[in-house]
């Protein structure tokens, strides 16, 4: 496509181009005018090569990508000359050229960058820091790279920018390796993807390190907050709204890349800068300034907030072809329901209830808050879960092939003492290390509590537990900034495993009744694997995906029906029914709707509902009773 | 650019601006006057001292002398720095010796100009502006060349008054239009001058933060007296400028315009690398600079609520109103004239936690706080209330502490079960990289001038709950350990729940049964509610409607009729109240007071124990709030009116046992007696119904109901008048006094009250069944059954009353006489 060539490749000239044009007035409006109208179709963004799956080297420097990926951190505004002048030594003519979108101002031999001149105009812009979406599962990574129409190979390279990115991939390539070879290991690991505690051997374990003197040969830590994660991270420039960007926001990046060497900072061996103290400890400059051959700048000129990264599923809900799907699903929703159950009752061991209850869980989400109430939320604990160290790993991986994102966290002693859940600021390089905790809206969290054995806690495993607890109630995770902690909103789904009820909080419990007990329960699972093939796996995901986005309201009618019930129950007892019964009725009446595509609820799945919870508390009260009566 | 001709150019190009500015300053120095006396000459006076340098004016001042003046000092302050200060060394030179190398600084105090770290941009650069922040980082204090004198290594020619400004500059060429040295030059240290340097970096506070952003942060470079005045996790104020570095020599660059300050490169610094970085010569150049705050002036400043206080005397509603948008400050007004403010007020902040009305005011009274006092011995009367709520778990418990510490900025929420003592008050722990013991703060000490939340309060260790004695009473905490001792202030409200023991709060026994805290830790709580899973027809509809509503749309559905910020300003506000109490108020205060004790006490003097001192001081603080709240100077009989109402729905007033005991140390046996008197209150009807307790009503289903102090008191005169039969039989040998007999005094003794037949039953009937439980449940009392042949003929089996039998008091009880 020779006229896509032109603006895709050299952003920067038309960028100037539209600067002249606009004569000093300048506004970033006809800018982003220019590409939106480019960018508009979403055949025209599949052209665009994409920083999650073309490897740097191949991509030209200045050229548009695009970026999918989470806002980790936000760094402080920095202060850039957004037009600055150049002086023509030949002809002695001065000019203005926009300094936006770059990085670095060049010039050619023969002109000289005015620094003091009067016309400059010094401009903030924001960098936040941002990595790859957090437990994306590897059919999104899959479906997005298929889609994309750029084409990998034929990209030029600079000749220049290619043998130390070699070498960084050879690192990465390393580092990937001794993974693998943990995981081998370790064989409770049922994915290789989320293989548990790779906290103290993967990335994070250069933390650990202290400092050494050398300062130049280390590699940065990339900040992921999922161990074992290797994505490419990238330092993106923010010009425009910046305020309207949270952390943990999913977002989309289309702008303009820059890996100029020139940015690497080196370590200053001049001695006399030390009478003059200096503005950025070693540590800072490392972190705010990598070797952009490893974490490349993107300076943005338009963004996508993603609500969801299904591929499958269009991104912009308005779009007509988004309700066709809609429908689509809709016809077919109740075969697809049933099928799904089918599964699910299969890998729960031939549980009904459980499996109803797991789909609810799946297709859950905070939807708002009352206060300081998550509404939407369904944490659940399935209790009674098959004494298998695969367990854990099974269920998790099924669950990573239907929704998004996903990780499996196994509770043990020693992950809870040594692993890093809470997010917190590291003052002295002044950016926020990562942790676990640290998850985009959406995302699946599966905690294995079948692997916990007794043991003691150290005062890292106590907060990592309360973290894990208020995340639960609260759908809040409080990052530690050293003098004060400071709460960020989350949305995670939690699904807890364990033998009896969970030590952590959660919002139904159910006990599983196994039906079955397949002695090989991996062989259990693969059973599914013929019914689960590529097509059927699509269909469930882009239901689960649009499950979740559907609006809904209950109707006046029933409202009152609700209510009724509400009051005639607590009339014989106060207990029969509490507030916060009421509370999760209402929430699975609206997951049970939902779960069928209807955008309001019916009398008879409020009266499901009421079954439903009915029959989970008498199993609830029965399990007590025997263990009771054993003990 | 070439220093030496910019030097140059300073001789010959005056900065007007900068040199009015010097003289108008100068002016102001010499002809301010405050009581006519001249203000600022003392104060220069001063800094002939070596060791000083600074001098403070307030900003004010300058306004008041001449507005054009404050103006440009605003506008232009990067620029005319440096005259002002030329400004005082001059003034300073005409009242005294002043070495010729010593450079004189100014710092300003009471700028008006306030910004957030958010909305510092580059348009404001080199304003006199003040921002607040925490401070997270502090950075040794360095030397900084401030103008450096150099030798030209090749010709020798000297060089001085090279200016430096964040980096080192040497003259690029040297001075002597012979030599062409352009690299070698010595700087002659003893001929340059140097200032203390400080880098301090400043967070955004957490009442600034925007939600869901990551705070952030900007480097503040301290000069001179300034520095060490900031420490790691102070909350401080900082007035200066936001300057760019790096930035070279634009001090000695005048009349250039601030946008000079943002237009500099660190070019020519001599320290070129080869390789890649020699791209830079190649006109390649990196866009981005860094910006900081040059700051004049540190003070700490004590947000409570989202602004800032200075010392708690020296804040006023006044200084208060100013720091209000007009806007901001009609609400307020209009809040305060609000005639449902209480209640809406109440709504606003819990919309979402349906009934249990009480608590909801109970805990806005603590928001608003009381007065605190020092009484002419020094020592210290805490203003801020401490709230207890007990409740079943699944109750709002937890949804109220959460939403204080959403609602309040310095509040901070924990859980008894999850922190230690010192995740609580404080800790001394050894920093892993220093190997030295430092002082790690707790919740307490996090939540200072605040609220701490603290959930599953019972949950905690006995031991952490001794250590939090301290805070609540004294409002300070101690740490003594691996040899550091220190004294720490936790002026903070606290905010426990506490599940009751068993799970459920049993009704029918007392609050002290119910939950497992010490009395000592009770009796320092000003309010204790127990929530309670109510049922009725009517508020369940609301309820439901509500709940129902919640769930139905998508967007949050509850109202508010004010917003979160309107009560945080409003609550900063009305807390600079300091009201007093009028002496109607006093009045009332006093017979409300002196009813509770009668009404409490047995007849006896001594026994009026359970209500004491610590209810009164409660009854005072709750009422301060409630004229706070109002934005009144005094308090007013209806203030106490509604703190007297308030005490008396939390049950604190009904069950306050053991306070005898921590006053008294020889008071064991009582309180062994006195806690297994308390299943009496039993028979009490509800607990936080006091009302109710004036009148004895009558039976209803299972028995009669009788408040737990009139049971107490016929209890005590009953065993009173044994004691007394007791003594007087002694030497004969008489069994004891019989039931019957007991009985039939009783309702002798009573006799004046009863007006009819009826009542006597019925009076008879109570009395019975009061020796029937002093007996059962309290075992006060002893039942001889089988004193005498004569009684055994009757059988075992006949019921006690038939019997007859003699009673005596248990030879341990201690009754309140």
């Amino acid at each position: 496509m020779p006229g896509v060539e032109d603006w895709m490749n050299c952003p920067l000239t038309i960028i100037q181009h539209l600067f002249e044009q606009s004569n000093g007035g300048f506004s970033s409006d006809p800018v982003k005018e220019y590409f939106s109208k480019r960018l508009q179709s979403e055949e025209a963004r599949s052209w665009v090569p994409s920083l999650n799956d073309v490897a740097l080297h191949n991509l030209k420097p200045n050229t548009i990508v695009k970026y999918r990926c989470m806002i980790q951190d936000m760094f402080d505004p920095e202060l850039y000359l957004g037009v600055y002048e150049i002086s023509d030594l030949s002809s002695g003519e001065d000019k203005l050229v926009c300094g936006k979108y770059k990085d670095i101002a060049e010039c050619s031999p023969q002109q000289v960058i005015n620094t003091d001149s009067r016309r400059n105009q010094p401009m903030d812009r924001q960098t936040f820091y941002c990595v790859p979406i957090p437990g994306e599962s590897d059919w999104v990574k899959l479906g997005h790279t298929k889609q994309n129409k750029y084409d990998k190979d034929t990209a030029s390279t600079r000749s220049r920018l290619k043998r130390p990115l070699d070498d960084v991939d050879d690192e990465m390539g390393g580092e990937k390796h001794a993974n693998i070879n943990g995981d081998d290991a370790n064989p409770m690991n049922g994915d290789s993807d989320n293989g548990p505690v790779n906290g103290s051997n993967g990335i994070n374990g250069n933390q650990a390190n202290p400092v050494n003197g050398n300062v130049r040969c280390k590699q940065p830590d990339l900040n992921h907050p999922l161990p074992g994660e290797t994505g490419l991270t990238c330092l993106v420039k923010i010009y425009d709204e910046i305020d309207t960007f949270k952390v943990n926001d999913c977002v989309e990046f289309i702008g303009i890349l820059s890996v100029d060497p020139a940015m690497a900072q080196f370590e200053n061996s001049n001695s006399e800068e030390s009478l003059v103290p200096e503005f950025e400890t070693p540590e800072e400059r490392q972190v705010h300034s990598p070797p952009p051959s490893l974490v490349p700048r993107l300076h943005v000129l338009l963004h996508t907030k993603l609500q969801h990264t299904n591929p499958l599923v269009l991104s912009d809900t308005k779009h007509i072809e988004f309700t066709i799907k809609l429908n689509q699903v809709k016809t077919e929703v109740s075969k697809i329901r049933e099928e799904l159950l089918s599964t699910l009752e299969h890998i729960l061991l031939g549980d009904k209830l459980a499996a109803e209850f797991f789909l609810l869980h799946l297709i859950s989400r905070v939807y708002g808050r009352a206060d300081v109430m998550p509404l939407g939320k369904l944490t659940l604990n399935i209790s009674g879960c098959p004494n298998s160290r695969y367990y854990g790993g099974l269920i998790n991986r099924f669950i990573s092939a239907l929704v998004t994102k996903c990780h499996l966290l196994p509770l043990t002693i020693n992950n809870m003492n040594s692993m890093k859940l809470i997010p917190k600021k590291d003052l002295k390089a002044n950016r926020l290390e990562s942790g676990i905790l640290q998850l985009s809206d959406n995302t699946h969290l599966v905690i294995d509590e079948t692997v916990l054995e007794a043991g003691q806690l150290n005062p890292q495993g106590v907060k990592n537990i309360t973290a894990l607890g208020n995340l639960i109630t609260w759908q809040k995770v409080e990052y530690d900034f050293t003098f004060h902690s400071q709460q960020f909103q989350t949305n995670v789904n939690v699904l807890i495993l364990s033998e009896g009820k969970s030590l952590l909080p959660s919002d139904f419990q159910i006990p599983l009744e196994k039906k079955a007990s397949p002695e090989d329960i991996q062989k259990h699972f693969e059973e599914l694997d013929s019914k689960l093939n590529e097509e059927w796996l699509n269909t469930l995901r882009t239901y689960i995906t649009l499950t979740q986005l559907i609006d809904y309201t209950v109707s006046e009618d029933l409202q009152t029906i609700i209510q009724d019930d509400f009051v005639n129950s607590r009339k014989d007892s106060p207990k029969a029914m509490s507030i916060e019964d009421f509370h999760s009725l209402l929430n699975l009446l609206r997951l049970q709707a939902v779960s069928q595509c209807q955008t309001s609820p019916t009398p008879d799945m409020w009266n499901k509902v009421k079954a439903m919870e009915e029959e989970r508390k008498s199993r609830l009260t029965s399990t007590a009773n025997t263990t009771s009566a054993t003990s | 650019m070439d220093v030496a001709d910019q030097t140059q150019q300073t001789n010959q190009v005056k900065d007007q601006v900068g040199e009015r500015c010097q003289k108008l300053f100068q002016d102001f120095l010499e002809e301010y006057a405050q009581d006519g006396e001249s203000k600022y000459l003392s104060e220069v006076q001063e800094l002939i001292r070596p060791e000083r340098n600074t001098l403070t004016v307030d900003f004010e001042d300058v306004e008041r002398y001449n507005q054009q003046l404050a103006t440009t000092i605003l506008e232009e302050y990067y620029r005319v720095y440096p005259f002002i200060c030329r400004a005082v060394r001059n003034y300073a030179k005409d009242w005294g010796q002043i070495p010729p190398l010593k450079e004189f600084y100014v710092s300003f105090t009471e700028v008006p100009t306030r910004l957030k770290v958010r909305e510092m941009t580059t348009a404001k650069i080199g304003t006199l502006l003040r921002i607040t922040g925490q401070v997270v980082r502090t950075h040794p204090v360095h030397p900084e060349l401030v103008s450096g004198t150099f030798i030209c290594l090749d010709c020798r020619t000297v060089m001085k008054d090279v200016e430096q400004q964040f980096k080192y500059t040497q003259p690029t060429i040297c001075r002597n239009p012979v030599c062409n040295n352009r690299q070698r030059f010595m700087l002659d240290v003893n001929k340059s001058r140097f200032v203390d340097f400080q880098k301090v970096r400043i967070q955004e506070t957490q009442a600034e933060l925007p939600r869901g952003s990551i705070p952030r942060s900007v480097e503040i470079v301290l000069r001179a007296e300034a520095v060490e005045t900031a420490q790691a996790g102070d909350k401080s104020d900082f007035t200066g400028t936001l300057i760019v570095v790096p930035d070279v020599s634009t001090i000695a660059t005048p009349g250039q315009g601030r946008v000079e300050t943002g237009a500099k490169v660190h070019g020519q610094q001599g320290n070129e690398m080869e390789g890649v970085r020699g791209l830079k010569a190649l006109g390649v150049r990196d866009l981005t600079y860094r910006l900081a705050f040059l700051a004049c002036t540190v003070s700490s400043s004590n947000p409570r609520f989202g602004g800032r206080d200075y010392k708690e005397e020296e804040m006023t509603a006044e200084t208060i109103k100013k720091q209000m948008t007009d806007e901001e400050w009609q609400k307020v007004y209009e809040m305060s004239h609000d005639k449902n403010l209480y209640h809406n007020l109440c709504s606003s902040l819990f919309p979402t936690i349906h009934g249990n009305d009480e608590v909801k005011r109970g805990i806005l009274l603590m928001l608003f706080g009381g007065v605190p006092k020092t009484t002419g011995e020094g020592t210290k009367l805490r203003g801020d209330l401490n709230v207890c709520v007990v409740g079943d778990p699944s109750t709002a418990k937890s949804q109220f502490l959460k939403q204080v510490e959403e609602f309040s900025p310095r509040a901070v929420y924990t859980s008894g079960k999850a922190s230690s003592a010192a995740g609580l008050t404080a800790a001394v722990v050894r920093d892993e990289e220093s190997h030295e013991f430092v002082i790690e703060a707790g919740a307490l000490m996090l939540a200072d001038n605040g609220v701490c939340c603290i959930d599953e309060f019972d949950k905690m260790d006995p031991k952490d709950q001794v250590a939090i004695h301290e805070a609540m009473e004294q409002q300070t905490i101690s740490v003594t350990k691996a040899g550091v001792r220190a004294t720490l202030n936790a002026r903070t409200s606290i905010l426990a729940a506490a599940n009751p023991i068993g799970g459920r709060y049993d009704r029918t026994k007392s609050l002290k049964q119910n939950i497992s805290l010490t009395a000592p830790i009770m009796s320092r709580f000003d309010l204790f509610f127990v929530l309670v899973d109510e049922c009725n027809e009517v508020t369940d509809y609301a309820i439901a409607r509500r709940i129902v509503e919640l769930h139905s749309r998508n967007e949050e559905s509850y109202e508010r009729t004010y917003s979160v910020e309107d009560i945080t300003r409003y609550i900063l506000f009305a807390r600079q109240f300091k009201p007093q109490i009028t002496k109607e108020a006093k009045e009332y205060m006093v017979d409300e007071y002196k009813r509770l004790r009668q009404r409490d006490g047995t007849g006896a003097a001594k026994s009026a124990w359970r209500i004491t001192v610590r209810q009164l001081e409660s009854m005072i603080r709750l009422s301060e709030s409630m004229a706070r709240m109002h934005c009144q100077d005094e308090v007013q009989p209806k203030h106490v009116k509604e703190a007297f109402r308030l005490l008396n729905k939390s049950i604190i007033r009904v069950e306050q046992p053991d306070i005898h005991l921590e006053e008294e140390e020889n008071n064991n046996e009582q309180m062994d007696v006195e806690d297994s008197e308390t299943p009496a209150s039993q028979t009490q009807p509800s607990q936080d119904s006091p009302e109710q307790t004036e009148s004895i009503t009558a039976a209803a289903k299972k028995g009669l109901k009788l408040t737990y102090e009139e049971y107490k008191h016929m209890a005590n005169l009953l065993v009173v008048y044994m004691r007394r039969q007791e003594e007087e039989v002694e030497d004969e040998d008489s069994l004891g006094l019989r039931k019957s007999d007991l009985i039939g005094w009783y309702l002798r003794e009573i006799e004046g009250e009863i007006e009819s037949e009826n009542e006597l039953v019925e009076r008879k009937t109570i009395v019975e069944k009061v020796i029937d439980r002093l007996i059962q449940h309290d075992h006060v009392l002893i039942e001889l059954k089988q004193t005498g042949l004569k009684k055994s003929k009757h059988g075992e089996e006949s019921l006690v009353r038939e019997d007859d039998p003699i009673l005596v008091v248990h030879p341990n009880y201690a009754a309140d006489v």
